[in-house]
């Protein structure tokens, strides 16, 4: 071969060399920069929780309200009368939410135990349950984030303190 | 230097700067820290806080107003002889309930000696969730509730 060809050849193998790179620098840019995406998307799922926590206790349907003023608490009459059917199919999508009864911590024994119309019209309300259901959704064998917070809960006579709980199917 | 010594160098400096560009590259698609832990925690101590205020600790009686009674001339209230310590019972009481996995300290700015804690948390080495609550007590006076925690350092590890 002459020399011309062969500097030819070299650079044809530099140029080779150079695309194979740029293709690669390529490829992983790109990868990284959708896994940057999906972990963006799945930080925006997963602060849906917290949202819903903080901002549940002010809907209208679970909001304590006074004479027409609106005060920071959850009525848990109004828990009770929630059908769960008003509006709010995107906000609870694919979560179970619920109110445990955390203080004073329900006698032992009811913890588990629904608080649904009949418990409440009982007269050993509210000793004989454990917590209220606002949504329910089967999440066993699926994989869960669970946030919760504490909320104050007011019982026609008195405030107590409740968890609300939040548990979102990945 | 031959030419192809030269080559060589010439290939060693392209490596070291690929490495190099490499190196930033990864140091920049670190994934960073979670917003979601720390708006949890946010959202717990305020939520938390507002729950404790309006607790009652027996008929007619919140503890704001137990707090406010501390204030006023730590009157006996709910049974007990003293208004401040029984606001301190119950911060206690609800704190150890549902922090059980974290220090905590509540403290009420104009009331000398009025400290609630369980552990420490270290500022720049703990992750503190703080929030704070004004009580207005009559008189035009006015209580600052503050109120902080952190995960205890057994139990940060394990999330």
């Amino acid at each position: 071969m002459r020399r011309a060809q062969v500097e030819m050849m070299e650079m044809i193998i530099v140029l080779f060399i150079f695309f194979v790179m740029l293709a690669v620098g390529l490829y992983y840019y790109y990868s990284f920069s959708a896994k940057g995406i999906q972990s963006a998307a799945e930080e925006t799922k997963a602060m849906s929780g917290p949202v819903l926590i903080a901002s549940l206790p002010y809907l209208p349907d679970f909001q304590c309200s006074f004479g027409g003023s609106d005060e920071n608490c959850v009525d848990v009459v109004k828990i009770l009368s929630f059908d769960g059917k008003k509006g709010y199919a995107s906000l609870f999508d694919r979560k179970k939410i619920y109110v445990k009864l955390a203080f004073p911590p329900p006698k032992g024994g009811v913890e588990d135990v629904l608080c649904d119309g009949a418990k409440f019209n009982s007269l050993d309300f509210p000793d004989n349950c454990g917590y209220f259901l606002i949504k329910d959704y089967d999440t066993k064998g699926k994989q869960v984030r669970i946030f919760s917070t504490p909320i104050p809960l007011y019982y026609p006579d008195r405030y107590i303190i409740g968890e609300l709980v939040v548990e979102a199917v990945l | 230097m031959r030419r192809a010594q030269v080559e060589m160098i010439g290939l060693l400096i392209i490596v070291f700067l690929l490495i190099v560009v490499g190196f930033f590259f990864l140091q920049l698609s670190k994934p960073k820290e979670s917003n979601v832990e720390a708006g949890k925690e946010s959202v717990r101590v305020n939520s938390l806080l507002n729950a404790m205020k309006k607790f009652t600790v027996c008929e007619g009686y919140s503890l704001n107003d137990v707090l406010a009674n501390c204030e006023n001339g730590d009157a006996a209230v709910c049974g007990a002889s003293s208004s401040c310590g029984l606001a301190k019972d119950t911060v206690k009481n609800i704190s150890d309930a549902l922090l059980v996995t974290y220090n905590y300290k509540f403290v009420v700015d104009e009331l000398a000696n009025f400290e609630v804690s369980s552990g420490r948390c270290v500022e720049g080495v703990d992750k503190i969730s703080s929030a704070e609550s004004f009580l207005s007590v009559g008189g035009g006076k006015k209580l600052t509730l503050s109120y902080s925690f952190c995960k205890r350092a057994a139990d940060s590890s394990s999330k």
